[in-house]
């Protein structure tokens, strides 16, 4: 057996006929993670054990039919809290820190009966695009392992392309769970802002912070996004009133549905000419398949890298402030007083892009600044939404590309404008709200690319309508890594 | 050279919210270190803030007590900077918006009135404490850490620092009245920080202040204001200009002392708490807490010269508590008569409560029972020396006052057939008394009343006693 031939419904289905158990699906994850993870590092902790002992107790439970989760081996991004195990948000400062209460997104996984097999490896506080600023070492891209994976979420993007599990959740608060489901041939979804509680997820800018699922295939992503969504009264930026049914009009086709394209986006001159046409050819897909096709404008699109860098920092800056080293998680040793002991912790456990980020969002935001670029920027930021709001009195989607081209190599670098173009590509969704799923379109030399569908908020279940239009009638879903033990 | 002083007060309060502004965790005072703390209080990663409502609710009171204008829609910032009696990092406060803004209160300084306005209240949280141990080590407190404060900040109207005392207790009682803090000085949920500076007569710009920290107490405030215009007034005097900073003051010796100089104030780096919603305060809600806000204690005061004509002395002792003022209102809608009540209020209760300690809430006495105690002293049915007896049963057992005089036999006699049948018998007996009587010695009339008093074990009413006697004497 293995997950590239499979999905969540076949193996629930599997579960529900007895063909397999569910401890055999936490073997399978475990015998691919042993076979995989020497190579590609998805993971920073895995919980043999426990992960065993709740699927036995979901076995002799039993599983009913439409509890698509219970016993499905997922992986958790290591920003989620869950009690009593690690959590160290991929850094040194949290190498030992053990979470004391669980997050909501993992209460709500558990609570459908998902089995979470380990916890993995991420860029350092999310503070990246390609898992190298972890302190637990970098994650290899399973297509090529030469590759970067992306990031921030790349241990969940890696483990489910590597065949370890069927699914994941990841963090997107500039594009970290969209562009490495792009860059590792998987499906991404970006949820709404406030649509999954953020209670327990560790901090990088809380107003563009979401959690999210990372799957093989659209339906599988809405099954995950259905257990994990939901108002959280813990939460005061929670979203309203239950999510909605993610599954009911799955397939209910893009015809009568008017996907806007724009096209500066698209004809952008950082983008290769293989992702140009995979794009297109995508769109070509959709609107064959009955979809009116529109172009809109964005017109303050192009800021959305700077107003990412300005209002990301900055937040970052202030969440960072709470490790001190005083309470829990790393304490410099070396120290004469309080503020020694504070810059010591601080030096000591933080790499050097947290480092970067956290003197960068003091200077944006210090006193003679701030005007010019943190409170300008959120200025602009309501501009962008005033974009999108128009645009969808037009369309009811939005498609544009998510990653200018296939994943590069390990410590190698993107040019300056195709680093700028994807950040601005990623974050515009971020900085305004809205939802956004990532899929994959094709291949070039080797390596996946994807598409980003945007939606308007809360409206979720339309763009896994549409997703799911695309991949009802093409196979790059099934396409996937040649890895060991998975074949 | 003729110096002016200008004095600014920034006060804070804390709410007495029953738990934190942002944590489930409770906020009261006492409890044992760290005891009030939870995951968010630590702020271990991953936590987030829930807004306590009642603070948003207790913020608008004060401001509107303080005759405020408020901001209906508004947000909390974050304030960074280091201190591990903070853990966050930053402080949550409001910075543009604060709840309340532009109010006033007016003051009375020898006898002159005078209006002090004040520029914003706003909503913050308060910090935890440090402890320093002999073993070199320090501690931290987080129960304080994250409990709802305001604070108050004053126009620079403050003149003398007899106005500034006048302008704090007026403050003090103001908030007390609102009912949103126990405003306690001595376990520190009114503190109080002054800025102050010193300018020649006629001029126009302020010279620069010196901002003295952490003034515990209404006598502190005045003392080190005295301290530091003497202080600045000698270097102006001298040629010298003051340069401003902040100032720490020692209470034993009566000094204030440079903590920092002007120009070493942290950058605060100031932005909106995203983790936290904007709010609004709908109409309905600020009109809500206007109806809710008790007559203020100058109002009372007024009320309580003309209407029942008391004392203004007897007035201000009333109104020094709100649970008293509460009381002595209570009792006059009960029908008591007001001049009774105040001075049963102002001694035998007053001197009770000084003894033990206690708030007035925290006893068994109610105003029914006050209002009983002087209807039962009024119509004749108990003496007013059987009435204290009567009130020390209350205060410490509660009860109906009727039902205890009646099962005490604390009755007066007063029915004249009965007192008169027990007088005869009395005189019959002391027939050298009534010759006495009659033959000027007043004092046998005091040993008759005496022997009746005996006989009817001291229930006989006195009033009746001697007219009685008086009567059956002259029959004779």
């Amino acid at each position: 057996m293995s997950f590239f031939d499979t999905n969540i419904i076949s193996l629930h289905e599997q579960l529900v006929n007895k063909e397999v158990t569910a401890v055999d699906l936490v073997e399978q994850a475990f015998a691919q993670i042993e076979a995989s993870d020497g190579d590609i590092n998805a993971f920073i902790s895995t919980n043999k054990e426990k992960a065993l002992e709740q699927a036995q107790t979901i076995d002799s439970e039993g599983i009913q039919e439409g509890e698509y989760l219970k016993g499905i081996p997922v992986a958790v991004k290591d920003n989620l809290l869950i009690k009593g195990e690690k959590t160290t948000a991929g850094s040194r400062y949290l190498e030992n820190y053990e979470a004391i209460f669980d997050s909501t997104a993992y209460s709500k996984l558990k609570e459908a009966g998902a089995v979470v097999v380990g916890k993995t490896n991420m860029d350092e506080f999310a503070m990246g695009a390609t898992t190298e600023t972890s302190y637990f070492g970098k994650t290899a891209n399973p297509w090529d392992i030469s590759k970067v994976p992306g990031g921030s979420s790349g241990g969940s993007a890696a483990s489910v392309a590597a065949g370890q599990v069927p699914a994941a959740l990841g963090s997107d608060t500039g594009g970290s769970i969209r562009q490495p489901a792009s860059f590792t041939g998987l499906v991404g979804m970006k949820p709404s802002y406030g649509l999954v509680s953020r209670l327990g997820l560790i901090a990088m800018s809380g107003s563009l912070d979401t959690v999210g699922p990372m799957t093989r295939t659209v339906k599988d992503n809405a099954i995950v996004l259905q257990a994990i969504a939901g108002y959280d009264e813990a939460e005061m930026t929670s979203l309203p009133d239950p999510a909605a049914d993610y599954l009911e009009n799955i397939d209910a086709g893009v015809e009568g549905l008017t996907i806007g394209i724009v096209d500066e986006l698209i004809d952008h001159e950082a983008i290769s000419s293989d992702v140009k046409e995979l794009v297109q050819a995508a769109i070509e897909t959709l609107k064959a398949q009955g979809a009116q096709i529109k172009t809109v404008s964005l017109p303050h699109a192009s800021y959305a890298n700077d107003l990412y860098a300005l209002i990301g920092r900055a937040e970052s800056f202030t969440s960072m402030h709470r490790y001190d080293g005083i309470r829990f998680g790393h304490r410099a040793e070396d120290y004469e007083d309080l503020e020694s002991l504070y810059v010591n912790s601080r030096t000591e456990a933080f790499g050097s892009e947290t480092k970067d980020r956290i003197v960068e969002g003091a200077y944006i935001i210090s006193k003679d600044r701030i005007d010019d670029y943190f409170f300008k920027a959120a200025q602009v930021r309501t501009l962008l939404k005033e974009d999108f709001s128009k645009a969808y009195e037009e369309v009811d989607v939005i498609i544009t590309p998510i990653t200018a081209d296939t994943a590069h190599n390990l410590a190698g670098e993107r040019e300056d404008q195709v680093g700028e173009l994807e950040t601005a590509l990623a974050a515009m969704v971020n900085l305004t709200g809205l939802p956004a799923l990532t899929l994959p379109i094709g291949q070039t030399q080797g390596l996946p690319v994807g598409m980003q569908i945007i939606g308007q908020v809360k409206d979720e279940a339309r763009l896994y309508q549409v997703g799911q239009a695309f991949q009802t009638t093409t196979d790059h879903h099934q396409a996937h890594a040649e890895m060991n033990g998975g074949n | 050279m003729n110096l002016e002083t200008i004095i600014g007060l920034e006060i804070h309060i804390e709410l007495k919210t029953d738990t934190k502004i942002f944590s489930s965790s409770p906020s009261h005072f006492g409890a044992e270190p760290n005891e009030n703390t939870n995951a968010y209080d630590w702020a271990h990663p991953g936590v987030l803030p829930r807004l306590n409502k009642k603070a948003i609710d207790y913020g608008l009171r004060a401001s509107l007590a303080l005759n405020m204008d408020i901001h209906q829609d508004s947000w909390f910032d974050r304030k960074n900077y280091y201190y591990p009696d903070m853990p966050l990092g930053y402080q949550i406060s409001q910075m543009p918006y604060p709840i309340g803004h532009d109010g006033y209160v007016d003051i009375e300084v020898d006898g002159k009135n005078k209006r002090i306005h004040i520029e914003r209240l706003h909503l913050e949280t308060d910090a935890g404490k440090n402890t320093h141990g002999n073993n070199n080590d320090s501690y931290a407190d987080l129960n304080r850490a994250g409990t709802s404060l305001i604070e108050i900040v004053s126009e620079p109207d403050i003149r003398s620092p007899q106005e500034a005392y006048a302008f704090l207790d007026k403050v003090r009682e103001t908030i007390l009245y609102s009912g949103v803090s126990d405003v306690k000085m001595q376990e520190g949920s009114l503190r109080c920080d002054a800025n102050i500076s010193l300018r020649p007569y006629g001029q126009e710009e302020f010279n620069p202040k010196s901002e003295i920290k952490n003034l515990n107490s209404l006598n502190y405030i005045q003392k080190a204001l005295e301290y530091e215009i003497k202080r600045q007034e000698k270097i102006y005097m001298t040629g010298g200009t003051v340069q401003g900073g902040t100032l720490r003051y020692h209470p034993d010796t009566n000094k204030t002392e440079l903590m920092r100089a002007k120009g070493e104030e942290a950058d605060y780096r100031i932005i909106p708490d995203v983790d936290i919603a904007p709010f609004h305060i709908s109409d309905e809600w600020v009109e809500e807490a206007r109806k809710a806000l008790p007559e203020m204690p100058d109002v009372l005061r007024k009320r309580y010269v003309e209407e029942f004509d008391l004392s203004e002395y007897d007035a201000e002792v009333l109104t020094a508590n709100r649970n008293i003022s509460d009381f002595f209102d209570e009792t006059i809608e009960l029908g008591a008569d007001s001049k009774q009540a105040a001075n049963w209020l102002m001694g035998d209760v007053s001197a009770h409560l000084n003894e033990t300690q206690e708030d007035i809430l925290e006893t068994n006495f109610i105003p029914q029972h006050l209002a009983d105690m002087i209807r039962l002293v009024n119509d004749g049915t108990i003496s007013s020396k059987i009435a204290k007896k009567l009130f020390a049963e209350l205060m410490a057992d509660g009860g109906d006052a009727d039902e205890v005089v009646e099962k005490n036999g604390w009755k007066q006699l007063s029915d004249p057939g009965q007192l008169s049948d027990i007088i005869n018998g009395i005189l019959d007996e002391n027939e050298q008394s009534i010759e006495d009587f009659k033959g000027g010695k007043d004092r046998a009339l005091g040993f008759l009343v005496g022997q009746t008093m005996k006989a009817t074990r001291g229930q006989a009413n006195p009033e009746m006693v001697n007219k009685i006697l008086l009567e059956e004497i002259n029959k004779r």
